[in-house]
């Protein structure tokens, strides 16, 4: 069956009104628990999850996406308004989100994250209906050493994200990364760092890291100044992008969509990474890098789109190997297998209707996400003059619920109340925290795929240079590194000199 | 012939109804006068969306069915299995609304993680659920395919470490390939990965020559012929992969033998009729074919055969030794 | 921005050597390749090379500001008390549950943080805990701790 085919047998089966009804309600809980800070994708997936075993496989399973890609328009809302992510893929989004609300240009904001996302995730649909046996086959030749070279090449890009000091990143990056190092370890199963704790086994749980470093720093932020009752900042200009923001951001948009597609395919990567990654670049190729961390629209256009499209590219190991790249896509596939449904190669000649009608669905969502959220752009900006201490309260709840429900654990409280108290710490020292959270979610793969790639390879290091990928990867990386050596030494020269 | 037909399905129709009703009212029967007043707890100890997840939601799912009280299922997760087995046997009360919907990696936490904080013996078994054998599968177009189990672990004996396997780090699927090499003195290279599936896709990509994982993880890959299994970890071959040996017949051993197995467990001391109770309840729920299905399609085996306290004993005190003795000869036990 | 440039750079300082000196206790080179103590022994490397860098840096090229504001007296009461706040949950949550807790931990806070009639900060304590236990307990079904109530 050729893919005009199968889509047309796709939307057949998903224009009902019953299957319309559920991914509906997927976006409407996608874009719910992505707006709310605290509760992720993941945490609405496994709430959400027994309810599908009674439904139709085509219902339940679209509707579950729909939560995954609704929770990524979702996130960025959060980011924008009150400078607290909705989950980790929308970090980055309020480095310059965050900044734009307070110049009073949160609509247009919110506005082309929306819209870029439903570009970003339209584009990477139609490449997932049509190139998917080709992608697969790319994705197959990923290894341990192709990945640890990606893996590489997306860590360094990030320290260039980073605005005051490169040492400072660097510290960050590494903090992180030890902070990932931190419970059992992935590749031979020991303990390390946990110092006999049980709750440490697994290590901090990202969730509560993100929760604490960026809910609850900006809540002790924002705890400085005597809570009057006063609304929130500034007035509000346009509620839409405007002429010069398309101007600016068209371009972002597709190079987003190209890298959050990439990164979705590959195993262990996914919206996180693609969206830090985006960002990374649109800095590195802006004409004013300076104008980023100042509320440049490139630096929400991208990341925001990046996050979408990798959502859609997440689906190709899912849907073609069985093999989920992220926790969210994890239990996607449980959700599959409850339905009796194996994601694999065979998925698309055993099952097509499924195939097809989950793939449909999912072009029909970002159409009723964007229909969603173009007029809920204005209501969120209104949100921007209930007085913070009447939000208050609600975030502080919100965080703690949300932290409590990764595991069902107290633990994890803890866990948030440090990291919430280190962030506010780090955050005054002009500290920059999103290097950091990258570096813990790359940490546990980084290390993987190293450990991997030399246990596995007969003559050391050499398997980096016997694969092409792997070799070009970290030869870019290497080129990387030196320009950053190189311009930290042209800066501390400089400043002797002055 | 049709209203023959019609009368046929009403007759079925109405003995299974009657049997529900039955199997009801016996439930009824052995039902405390003070027990169960608030919804019943099953704990698992691993996320949502997991195996051992959608073992405990169809469970509570089918005991619902089969009895009138509240059945919701908790996850309480975190550090590998470990917190919730640390909860379930540290801090559930023995009052019989808190179950646990545990496997076998409950014995190797006992005898290798919790380090004297609480064993195995604090628990007891009430209903086995289902099991699910580790197997072994290599690419159809990859240099094993031709070749017998027997003869793959030859060659490792003759050229050590040449054949990576897939295995997931610390778990059971890194034991069964340990086992293999110390029963017959193979040497493979063990490549760690974070579970069954992305071993599997190395295999795929030959980045690895074997990868262990359950069969639900590539049935798809079986069936598109591109993978294809080589050996089963347990009693006897599946019937889904009947040209697949057990590692025991092809290797001429006993004791290799690592599956996820799956069953309901209480903390030590809770009332006898509530225990009676809450076993015949979980039986009932199992007894039913289409939970029966329901277990099969996500690639479990039920065994209907070890049902009541004296059948189930004995078998996890006989699984729990091989482990045990594994796990002393490997020394990881001392 | 001197005195706290000086100590967190001392801290990851003293961090960066303390994780080189427990990784070195693990396996960090193996017969298969590197162990559980190469890449934390890389990284407690890294931390310590690069607060090394940032401390024997002149400050001034560092931080043009003299040192970190803090806020004011009043605004560390408050901060103080946003901690004390979220620290009371995880001991309190398991035996009073999570409505009550939260009920109490909002009465006992907004006074302390915002300047209202005692009224509006009960009704805005009640429905916002009222409001996020409906929502996620009850609606969502989230397994929040129940306290001897059953809610």
């Amino acid at each position: 069956m050729g893919t005009i085919d199968g889509l047309a047998q796709g939307f057949s089966i998903i224009l009902t009104w019953q299957n319309l009804y559920f991914c509906l309600i997927g976006s409407l809980v996608g874009t719910l628990i992505g707006v709310l800070p605290g509760i992720g994708p993941l945490a609405a997936l496994s709430l959400l999850l027994p309810i599908t075993f009674q439904m139709p496989a085509v219902a339940g399973i679209a509707m579950l996406a729909a939560i995954f890609y609704g929770a990524m328009y979702g996130g960025s809302t959060t980011a924008v308004l009150i400078n607290i992510p909705g989950e980790a893929a929308s970090v980055v989004t309020s480095l310059d989100g965050y900044r734009m609300a307070q110049n009073g240009r949160a609509g247009a904001a919110l506005g082309m994250a929306a819209l870029g996302s439903f570009i970003a995730g339209t584009i990477s649909l139609v490449a997932l209906s049509f190139f998917s046996p080709l992608l697969t086959s790319v994705a197959l030749r990923f290894g341990p050493a192709e990945n640890f070279g990606i893996m590489m090449l997306g860590l360094v890009s990030t320290i260039f994200m980073v605005q005051g000091s490169t040492v400072k990143g660097v510290q960050m990056i590494a903090l992180g990364l030890l902070v990932s190092c931190i419970g059992m370890d992935v590749v031979d199963g020991q303990e390390r760092f946990t110092f006999g704790s049980v709750d440490l086994t697994n290590g901090f749980d990202l969730t509560a890291i993100v929760i604490g470093l960026f809910g609850v720093s900006e809540i002790l932020l924002n705890m400085e100044q005597v809570a009057t009752g006063e609304r929130v900042k500034t007035s509000i200009r346009g509620l839409w992008p405007t002429v010069q923001d398309w101007r600016d951001s068209w371009l972002p948009i597709l190079r987003g969509t190209g890298i959050g597609f990439v990164f979705g395919v590959l195993p262990g990567g996914g919206p996180v990474t693609a969206s830090f990654v985006s960002y990374a670049a649109e800095k590195r190729i802006a004409r004013q890098p300076e104008r980023f961390g100042k509320g440049a629209i490139e630096g929400v256009a991208g990341p925001e789109s990046a996050n979408n499209a990798a959502v859609a590219g997440s689906m190709i190991p899912l849907l073609s190997l069985g093999l989920p790249s992220n926790a969210v896509t994890a239990l996607l596939l449980g959700a599959f297998i409850i339905q009796g449904v194996q994601p694999g190669p065979m998925m698309m000649v055993q099952r097509p209707d499924l195939f097809w009608g989950v793939i449909a669905s999912m072009y029909v969502g970002n159409v009723i996400l964007l229909v969603l959220n173009l007029p809920l752009v204005g209501l969120w900006v209104q949100l921007l003059r209930v007085p913070y201490t009447i939000l208050f309260p609600l975030v502080l709840l919100l965080s703690v619920v949300g932290a409590y429900s990764v595991n069902g654990n107290s633990f994890d409280i803890w866990v948030m109340i440090g990291f919430g108290v280190v962030g506010y710490i780090l955050k005054k020292n002009d500290y920059e925290l999103s290097p950091f959270v990258l570096a813990v979610v790359l940490g546990p793969l980084l290390e993987q795929s190293l450990r991997q790639s030399l246990i596995m390879s007969p003559d050391g290091a050499m398997i980096f240079a016997r694969s092409p990928i792997a070799a070009t990867a970290l030869g870019v990386t290497a080129a990387l590194v030196g320009m950053l050596l190189v311009k930290e030494h042209n800066s501390r020269r400089g400043e002797t000199l002055t | 012939m049709k209203r023959h037909l019609l009368a046929a399905c009403a007759a079925l129709v109405w003995t299974g109804a009657a049997l529900a009703q039955d199997g009801k009212a016996k439930l009824a029967a052995l039902k405390p006068a003070d027990f169960p007043t608030q919804p019943i707890e099953l704990t698992v100890v691993y996320p949502a969306g997991g195996g051992m997840d959608y073992t405990g939601r169809l469970l509570a799912k089918f005991m619902e069915k089969h009895f009138d009280a509240k059945v919701i299922v908790n996850n309480r997760t975190g550090g590998a299995g470990m917190i919730g087995h640390n909860y379930l046997a540290t801090q559930a009360k023995p009052d019989g609304y808190t179950l646990g919907v545990v496997a076998n990696t409950l014995w190797a936490d006992s005898l290798l993680r919790a380090n004297g904080r609480w064993t195995y013996k604090d628990f007891e078994p009430i209903a086995f659920l289902n099991y699910d054998p580790l197997t072994w599968a290599v690419a159809t177009d990859g240099p094993l395919k031709d070749k017998p189990l027997k003869q793959i672990v030859e060659d490792a004996k003759a050229k050590p470490g040449a054949t990576r396997v897939a295995v997931l780090a610390g778990n059971t699927s890194e034991m069964l390939v340990e086992n293999v090499e110390l029963l017959t003195g193979a040497k493979f290279t063990k490549v760690p990965f974070q579970g069954g599936a992305p071993g599997i896709t190395a295999a795929l990509g030959g980045h690895v020559e074997i990868g262990v994982a359950f069969t639900t993880e590539y049935r798809g890959h079986i069936e598109a012929g591109k993978m294809k299994a080589i050996g089963v970890a347990g009693d006897k071959r599946l019937p889904i992969l009947p040209d697949a040996p057990t590692f025991n017949e092809a290797l001429g051993t006993k004791e290799i033998l690592w599956q996820a197995w799956r069953y309901v467990s209480v903390p030590k001391g809770i009332p006898a009729d509530r225990r009676k109770f809450l076993e015949a309840w979980i039986n009932a729920a199992l007894d039913d074919p289409e939970l029966q299905e329901e277990f099969r399609k996500t690639g479990a085996l039920v065994d209907r055969s070890l049902v009541g306290e004296n059948k189930i004993m004995p078998e996890v005190d006989r699984l729990i030794g091989l482990e045990k003795a594994f796990y002393e000869k490997t020394g990881r036990l001392k | 921005m001197r005195r706290w440039h000086l100590g967190l750079n001392t801290f990851w300082l003293l961090l960066g050597l303390g994780v080189v000196a427990l990784s070195l206790r693990m396996p960090v080179l193996g017969p298969s390749g590197p162990g559980g103590g190469f890449l934390p022994l890389i990284l407690g490397g890294l931390l310590t090379a690069s607060s090394l860098t940032l401390l024997l840096q002149p400050v001034r090229t560092v931080s043009p500001d003299a040192d970190t504001e803090w806020p004011d007296r009043g605004g560390l009461r408050r901060i103080g008390a946003v901690v004390a706040a979220l620290v009371a949950f995880p001991i309190l949550m398991p035996s009073l549950g999570f409505l009550l807790t939260s009920l109490a931990v909002m009465l006992c806070l907004l006074p302390a943080i915002a300047r209202r009639h005692w009224l509006a900060n009960v009704a805005l304590s009640v429905a916002a805990s009222g409001g996020i236990y409906l929502v996620f307990a009850r609606l969502l079904g989230l397994n929040l701790p129940r306290g001897p109530w059953g809610f």
